[in-house]
């Protein structure tokens, strides 16, 4: 259901309802003082035709003398025991159905439909005060009444087209309120189709274009934060993802020129033999450098979907079981550079995925010991650190520059020390060991270490 | 024609060498920073193509570009780099180079690239080079004399072709040096004369009238002179 049917379904019957009170109390009103009007010219006409029919010295008058009334107004004088003393037009009270014996003095006045007419009838009784009469207040002369009765017709007439009047402003009214209702929502809903209309035409990576608070109501300003929010983590990630192509681009395709062109200029140059076969050994060993790169790339889209799932497949491991053989498969390059791996391990059970693990703790180890002076020692810890488990890797030295270390776990990034060695390195180890360690909830840094480098893990224990 | 290669992956840019003086038209020097190449160019280095990778350590690929095309250098470069998207060709090209190969690429496009490069820059784009009865193919590299065919070794070639893109004008040693050697070769003048000596010679062998002239104390000139 729309905004603007929800509004109309709130506003428009409490509207009507309102109005509906208001349209009977103001009629009733109208009419009643309409009555009321009409009943003070009644009472001023009664109290003419009491003195009409009242003698000096409180007693009837025989004859009671024809007076000029309203038009339409019928009259009647009835005596103490209710003869009709005189009326007009004559004979109408006795069809009038108001017969009866009076039994004291009183004053009324009631609306009664008569002969398919509704009339307004007032009657008072009056007991006449006598010439010795010892209170005013107590009169005991002769019981009269007089009885008028004019018809509501004009009245009538009018409050029928008084209603119809209220009916129909009362409708108009229900319809402009509708009517400024859908044109509020239109107004007020003119910047958020704006915004809708900007967020559909956002073009590629370029056009991304941030939405301007100032032409945003004050409603939407929240979600025009957000969605500002949202494009700007958008850009930083294309952005990222941009040089990360380029990167992958120059990676995969510099060993790809080199073995190309290798073997182009060795077929095109005409070498013999021993040239042809120094080419070959070139490619096969740029071959090999596009095949880690691949591999290294692989890994990367492996850890980061890994890392997108919800509830990834851990299992038990012993972190120091699983450095201990680290330290031992690295044993023989270790003693190439003349180098040491000690180990100072606490037990460490945790839970995670072995492979990724592993692939962490090969990269910081290998690195270790590939940019590491000769003949140092690279010692590897682990332990428990309140709810995280930590793990390091410390070497001896040079220290790696802190302009470099920032930098060190973006994907194809080599420090100089990388770059001087014309190492096979694919620029990827660090980057893999930082989404390994992403995949457990956890981190990566470097930090100086004495003379050399510390590279801690931080995982978190589940 | 002397080219220099700005690459800085060493065994591309030695491939690169090789490929292109592979061809005798080519003398090439080699650097592997993008500062460097642009001081040498800077200095007035005469060179007739110039290969520019993209991503060079010192000073960017597309800097050296700039730089090169503010001093009002007309040199036509070539760009070979990694970055293959449509929008980085035509960043490039808007850089001012006149070709844009990406990698990995084929070394005989890169070849008929840079020939039709130099072509272009000498403003004459027919592959035959034609001066009197003599005829040079830039694509074979087949030069004749009338029906007879010459033998040449790639420096007697390359100093040919140099002078029939400008027939009858008047070519000095210095340039001659500058253009035919590249830059680590020892420069004795006479070099040339030996092998103007050695080109008369094959040229003029089935007793044809003279094409390569001497203008004394000025240069060289190919030129079919109608005279007696």
């Amino acid at each position: 259901m729309g905004l603007l049917a929800y509004l109309l379904l709130l506003t428009l019957p409490v509207e009507a309802l309102v109005l509906l009170l208001f349209g009977v109390w103001m009629v009733r009103a109208i009419e009643q003082r309409d009555l009321d009007a009409l009943d003070a010219s009644l009472q001023t006409q009664s109290r003419d035709l009491l003195m009409d029919a009242a003698e000096e010295g409180g007693r009837l008058r025989s004859r009671i003398n024809d007076r000029a009334l309203a038009p339409g107004t019928r009259a009647c004088v009835l005596g103490e025991n209710g003869a009709v003393l005189w009326e007009t037009p004559p004979g109408w009270f006795a069809q009038c159905g108001l017969e009866g014996k009076p039994l004291g003095p009183v004053q009324y006045s009631m609306s009664r439909r008569m002969g398919g007419e509704r009339h307004r009838v007032f009657a008072r009784a009056t007991r006449l005060l006598r010439e010795d009469e010892a209170s005013i207040d107590e009169p005991t002369g002769p019981l009269i009444t007089v009885v008028l009765s004019v018809p509501l017709t004009d009245l009538d007439q009018a409050d029928a087209l008084l209603r119809r009047k209220a009916l129909t402003a009362g409708a108009a009214l229900l319809a402009l309120t509708a009517l400024l209702l859908f044109a509020a929502i239109r107004l007020g809903l003119r910047p958020a189709a704006a915004l809708v209309e900007r967020l559909s035409h956002i073009p590629g990576p370029q056009g991304l274009e941030r939405l301007d608070a100032d032409r945003v109501p004050h409603e939407l300003l929240p979600l025009a934060h957000e969605i500002n929010g949202l494009l700007d983590r958008i850009s930083e990630l294309m952005a990222r993802q941009e040089r990360f192509t380029a990167e992958a681009a120059h990676e995969l395709r510099t060993p790809l020129t080199l073995v190309k062109s290798t073997l182009q200029t060795a077929l095109l140059a005409g070498d013999g033999r021993d040239g042809l076969e120094a080419a070959l050994r070139e490619s096969l060993e740029d071959l090999e450098r596009l095949e880690r790169t691949a591999e290294s790339l692989l890994e990367l889209a492996r850890l980061d979907t890994l890392i997108a799932k919800p509830e990834p497949r851990f299992e038990e491991i012993d972190l120091a079981a699983l450095l201990r053989q680290a330290a031992e498969r690295f044993g023989s390059r270790a003693e190439e550079r003349s180098m040491e791996i000690a180990l100072a391990l606490d037990p460490c059970m945790f839970r995670g995925n072995r492979d990724a693990l592993m692939r962490l703790l090969d990269n910081l180890i290998a690195n270790a010991l590939t940019y590491a002076k000769a003949g140092g020692t690279v010692t590897l810890r682990c332990g428990l650190q309140g709810d995280c488990i930590e793990a390091a890797v410390e070497d001896e030295g040079p220290p790696i520059p802190e302009s470099e270390r920032e930098r060190l776990f973006e994907r194809f990034y080599r420090g100089a020390s990388a770059r001087k060695a014309e190492s096979s390195g694919t620029g990827l180890g660090l980057a893999i060991a930082e989404a390994a360690a992403r995949l457990h909830g956890g981190g990566i840094a470097c930090e100086p270490c004495g003379e050399g480098n510390r590279f801690v893990v931080t995982l978190f224990r589940r | 024609m002397r080219a220099l290669i700005v690459e800085d992956e060493v065994r591309l840019a030695r491939n690169l060498k090789r490929a292109l003086e592979s061809v005798p038209t080519f003398a090439a020097d080699v650097l592997h920073d993008g500062k460097e190449a642009w001081e040498r160019l800077e200095s007035g280095e005469p060179y007739d193509l110039l290969l520019l990778d993209r991503m060079l350590p010192g000073l960017d690929g597309m800097e050296v570009l700039r730089n090169l095309r503010e001093s009002g250098s007309r040199i036509p470069v070539l760009v070979l780099t990694a970055l293959g998207g449509t929008e980085e060709i035509v960043r490039g090209l808007d850089y001012g180079c006149d070709d844009y190969l990406v990698k990995p690429y084929d070394t005989g496009e890169l070849l008929a690239r840079c020939k039709a490069l130099v072509r272009r820059s000498r403003e004459h784009p027919a592959p035959v080079l034609e001066v009197g009865d003599l005829r040079i193919d830039t694509r074979t590299h087949r030069v004749t004399r009338g029906d007879r065919s010459l033998d040449l070794p790639a420096l007697e070639y390359r100093l040919l072709e140099y002078l029939a893109y400008r027939p009858g004008a008047v070519v000095s040693r210095t340039e001659l040096l500058d253009h035919l050697y590249d830059y680590n070769w020892e420069k004795f003048s006479n070099v040339i004369e030996h092998y103007v000596y050695a080109l008369r010679t094959k040229m003029e062998a089935g007793g044809e009238p003279r094409l390569l002239h001497t203008a004394r104390g000025m240069g060289y000139r190919l030129e079919a002179e109608e005279k007696v």
